[in-house]
C-alpha cells in the first residue's frame, strides 16, 4: 500500500514562483498539486500535510533511483498539459533534477484531472550532489497547449535509500 | 582461441561467449571458458531525447565468430527495436570530429614555402513473427528477429530466471556478468538480449535503434566492464533542444599545449586519456562538439538520394543495377584524412555481393569494391578477353528481391536517422575513455541550455622567422596555441615534450543549469597567454608551473 501527501500552494493565496525567465503568471482558478508516495499512508487521500516527510527512493530499471509522483490540477479542463518540474536541494538550492513533459490528460468532473505515472529522475545525482538524508524542494509549473501557465505547485521531501538496496543506492545518490 | 570483441556497441553489456559450443544430446550449451579474455574496443551511440522517450542508435562492432556474439542491455521498459545504419556513425564521425589547424605566417624572406594546416581529424522491420509469451514463471516478455539478429526482451525480476532462459535459448552470457548485473535486477525492469541468427556472420552486424520511455539516457558501463579493454573509448552523440552534459561525470578540457600541432595532432587521444586520468575517479567526458545539428542535415537523406527504388528494381542487368547504385548515392566516404573515393555502403556491398559474387579468379586482379565499381568492364570487355575466369560464374541476380533488402536495411534506416537532425536542433559530441577497473559508475546524460557551443575546429598560429633568405624549415619559429600557450622553437622540426605539465587545462562539473563549476583550473595559474606569439613559455617552464600547481577542487558536499 502506498500513499501520498499533497501540497496546495495557489489555493492558499501564495504568489506562485516565477517561471524561468518569465513574468509572474496570472493565477487562474484551481490549484496544482504534487503527490509523493509515502511508505505507510494511503495514496487515495488528497490533502495537506506538514513537510518535509521522509520518502523512500524507488529503484529504477537501469540502476538508478527515482521518485514516482503524481500531479493533480483542479478546475482546469484541458486535453493536454505540459509539466515543467524542478527539484532542488532545500539547504542550498542546488538543482538536482529537472524535466519537461507533455501529457494527454482526461478531465474529470469539475475539470480536475490527475497524472499518477510521473517518475522524477533523481539518481545518479549530479557530480558532488548528495540527496540522501537531504530535504528536497519539488516545484512543478503546469501550462496548457497554448503555453499559458495553469498553476505552480510545490512539495518537499526528505529522501532515504531503500534498506534492501542501500549500499548501491548510496553510491549513486551521493554525487 | 581468442575472439576480439570490438564492440562499439554501446550500452552494451556485451556478451560474448567464447568457446561456446553446441551441446550434447541433452540440448544444453556448454558454459563459457572463463579463461578466454573478451576485449571490447569501444562504444558509439547516438541518443535523442524528447518528452520522456529516448531513442538510441547503437553501433555494434564485433570481430569474432558469429556463434560467440551476444548482447545484453538493461532497459526501463520494453523497447521497440529497428535496424540502424552504420553510415550514421560514419557521417557523425566525419562531421563532428575535432580538427586541428595551424595557420602559418612568415617574417623575413623565406627560401621556400611552408605549409601546415591541412585539417587534421582526430579521435577517434521484422522479418519474422513476434512471439509474446513465456509461460508461467518465464522471464520472457517477447522475442522476435530483426535483420541479422534474434532478440528477446526479458523481465529483470530474477537473475537466475533470466540467465536460465538465456542459456536455454542459446543467448550467451559473458564471464563476469553474474557479478556485475546485480544493480539492474529489479521488478519492473527489462533486459534486451541479442544474438546473431543462425547462418549470419559478424559481417552482417548492423546498428540497432531502440526506443524506450526514460527521462535521461544512460550507458550501463558497469555491465560493459566484463568485456572491456584498457582505455576503451566511449563516443556519445546527444540530440536535443540544448547542449548535452555528462550529468554524473566530470567535464574536462584538454590542455592544447600538449597537442602535437605540427604533427597533425596525432597524439590527441593520448592527451585525452591523460587528461581524463587527472580527473577524480578518472570519470570525465570531453565535449568535442556542441552546436547546431544542421551540420548533419542532408548527409544521410539528401533529396534525391537513393534515386527511385522502383526504377532500381526494374534494372534487370547487373551492370545497370550496380551502376545505378554508384550514381544515386548508395555510397559512403570512410572517415580519415585526405580524399577518399566513395565506396558502396559496406552492408550494401555485402548484399550485392551475395547475388553478384566476385569470381575467385579475379582475386589477384581487383578487390570486391573494384569488381562492383567496374562491373560493366568486368562483365564486358574483360570477360570477353578472359572467359576462363568466369567459368562456373552463374549469379542468381534478382533485382526485385535485392531492392527490397536494400530498402529495408539501407534506405529506410538512413532516412529515419537523417530525420533526427531535422527534429532536434542541438547536437553534442562527448568522448571519454575508461578502463575496466574504472567502470564503476554508469554515465547519465542531460542538457544545459545556458552553456555555449563548442567548435570542433581548433587553430594555432605558427610564425616562422626566416630573417634574410632563411629557410622556412630551419628558421626559428613561434607556435601559439588556441589556448594561448606560446612555444619558441629553434625550427619547425624541433620536437617538443608533449607530456610536460597537466594534460587537463580545466576540470569542471556541468550542471543542468548555470555555468560550469570549476574544480581545477590549470590555465589560471600558468597564464602564458599571448595574442601575437611574442610571449613565450618554454615547455620546461610549463612543466615547472604544473608541478607548482595545487589542484583546486571544489566539490559540493
Amino acid at each position: 500500500m502506498r500513499a501520498a501527501w499533497w501540497v496546495v500552494v495557489a489555493a492558499c493565496g501564495v504568489t506562485p514562483p516565477v517561471p524561468d525567465g518569465g513574468e509572474p503568471p496570472s493565477w487562474p482558478a484551481g490549484a496544482v498539486e504534487i503527490g509523493i508516495p509515502f511508505e505507510t499512508s494511503n495514496f487515495t487521500t488528497w490533502g495537506f500535510q506538514d513537510m518535509p516527510a521522509e520518502v523512500e527512493l524507488h529503484a529504477g530499471a537501469q540502476g538508478g533511483f527515482h521518485l514516482p509522483t503524481s500531479f493533480r490540477v483542479n478546475g482546469q479542463s484541458q486535453n493536454a498539459a505540459t509539466f515543467d518540474y524542478r527539484v532542488r536541494r532545500a539547504r542550498d538550492g542546488v538543482l538536482v533534477s529537472k524535466g519537461t513533459r507533455t501529457y494527454d490528460v482526461a478531465p474529470m468532473d469539475g475539470g480536475s484531472w490527475v497524472r499518477s505515472d510521473i517518475v522524477i529522475f533523481l539518481c545518479p545525482t549530479p557530480v558532488g550532489v548528495n540527496v540522501v538524508g537531504e530535504a528536497l524542494d519539488f516545484e512543478v509549473s503546469v501550462s496548457n497547449e497554448a503555453g499559458a501557465i495553469l498553476g505552480v505547485g510545490t512539495a518537499h521531501a526528505l529522501l532515504k535509500c531503500p534498506a534492501s538496496n542501500e549500499p548501491f543506492c548510496l553510491s549513486v545518490c551521493k554525487g | 582461441m581468442i575472439h576480439r570483441l570490438s564492440a562499439a556497441a554501446l550500452v552494451l553489456s556485451t556478451v560474448v561467449l567464447l568457446a561456446s559450443r553446441p551441446a550434447d544430446a541433452c540440448g544444453c550449451f556448454a558454459p563459457p571458458d572463463p579463461t578466454v579474455p573478451i576485449v571490447q574496443a569501444g562504444e558509439r551511440i547516438l541518443f535523442a531525447v524528447d518528452n520522456g522517450v529516448v531513442t538510441a542508435h547503437i553501433q555494434i562492432q564485433y570481430a569474432g565468430e558469429a556463434r560467440d556474439f551476444g548482447w545484453l542491455l538493461p532497459l526501463p521498459s520494453v523497447p521497440t527495436l529497428k535496424l540502424g545504419t552504420e553510415e550514421l556513425f560514419t557521417s557523425l564521425i566525419n562531421t563532428t570530429q575535432p580538427r586541428y589547424f595551424v595557420t602559418t605566417t612568415t617574417s623575413g624572406s623565406c627560401a621556400r614555402s611552408f605549409a601546415f594546416g591541412a585539417p587534421t581529424a582526430v579521435g577517434a522491420a521484422n522479418d519474422s513473427a513476434t512471439n509474446e509469451f513465456g509461460g508461467s514463471g518465464s522471464p520472457l516478455v517477447t522475442q522476435s528477429s530483426i535483420g541479422p539478429y534474434d532478440y528477446a526482451v526479458l523481465k529483470a525480476d530474477s537473475k537466475d530466471a533470466m540467465f536460465t532462459w538465456l542459456t536455454d535459448n542459446h543467448y550467451f552470457i559473458p564471464v563476469g556478468t553474474d557479478a556485475t548485473v546485480g544493480p539492474y535486477i529489479r521488478p519492473g525492469g527489462y533486459f534486451l538480449a541479442l544474438k546473431l541468427k543462425s547462418g549470419k556472420s559478424a559481417g552482417d552486424i548492423q546498428p540497432v535503434v531502440l526506443n524506450y520511455p526514460s527521462d535521461l539516457p544512460m550507458i550501463p558501463i558497469i555491465l560493459t566492464s566484463v568485456a572491456a579493454q584498457p582505455n576503451m573509448g566511449i563516443q556519445v552523440w546527444m540530440l536535443g533542444s540544448a547542449r548535452a552534459i555528462p550529468r554524473n561525470y566530470n567535464h574536462v578540457i584538454i590542455n592544447d599545449a600538449q597537442i602535437d600541432w605540427l604533427g597533425r595532432a596525432q597524439n590527441y587521444n593520448d592527451v585525452a586519456i591523460r587528461a581524463i586520468s587527472e580527473t577524480p575517479e578518472k570519470h570525465a567526458f570531453l565535449t568535442e562538439y556542441a552546436g547546431t545539428s544542421n551540420i548533419m542535415v542532408d548527409q544521410l537523406d539528401a533529396p534525391g538520394r537513393f534515386g527511385n527504388l522502383t526504377t532500381l528494381a526494374g534494372l534487370t542487368t547487373p551492370e545497370d543495377y550496380v551502376a545505378y547504385l554508384y550514381e544515386n548515392g548508395f555510397t559512403t566516404v570512410a572517415s580519415g584524412n585526405g580524399f577518399q573515393a566513395p565506396t558502396l555502403i559496406p552492408l550494401l556491398r555485402n548484399l550485392v555481393l551475395a547475388q553478384l559474387p566476385m569470381p575467385t579468379a579475379l582475386a589477384g586482379t581487383t578487390n570486391e569494391e573494384g569488381w562492383l565499381r567496374s562491373l560493366r568492364y568486368y562483365l564486358g570487355n574483360y570477360r570477353t578477353q578472359h572467359p576462363e575466369q568466369f567459368e562456373g560464374w552463374t549469379p542468381a541476380f534478382d533485382p526485385s528481391a535485392l531492392t527490397a533488402q536494400i530498402d529495408e536495411k539501407i534506405v529506410q534506416p538512413a532516412k529515419e536517422a537523417g530525420q533526427l537532425f531535422r527534429a532536434y536542433p542541438k547536437l553534442t559530441r562527448l568522448y571519454t575513455t575508461l578502463s575496466p577497473e574504472d567502470m564503476t559508475r554508469d554515465p547519465v546524460f542531460s542538457f544545459n541550455a545556458s552553456l555555449p557551443d563548442v567548435s570542433r575546429d581548433h587553430t594555432a598560429q605558427l610564425t616562422i622567422e626566416c630573417g634574410l633568405f632563411g629557410d622556412a624549415a630551419t628558421s626559428p619559429a613561434t607556435l601559439v596555441t588556441e589556448q594561448g600557450w606560446a612555444f619558441r622553437l629553434s625550427n619547425t622540426s624541433q620536437a617538443r615534450d608533449l607530456t610536460a605539465g597537466p594534460s587537463a587545462l580545466r576540470i569542471e562539473t556541468l550542471g543542468e543549469e548555470g555555468a560550469p563549476v570549476v574544480l581545477t583550473d590549470n590555465a589560471a595559474l600558468a597564464a602564458p597567454k599571448s595574442g601575437n606569439g611574442c610571449s613565450t613559455v618554454e615547455p620546461l617552464s610549463f612543466g615547472l608551473i604544473a608541478l607548482l600547481t595545487a589542484l583546486r577542487r571544489r566539490r559540493q558536499s
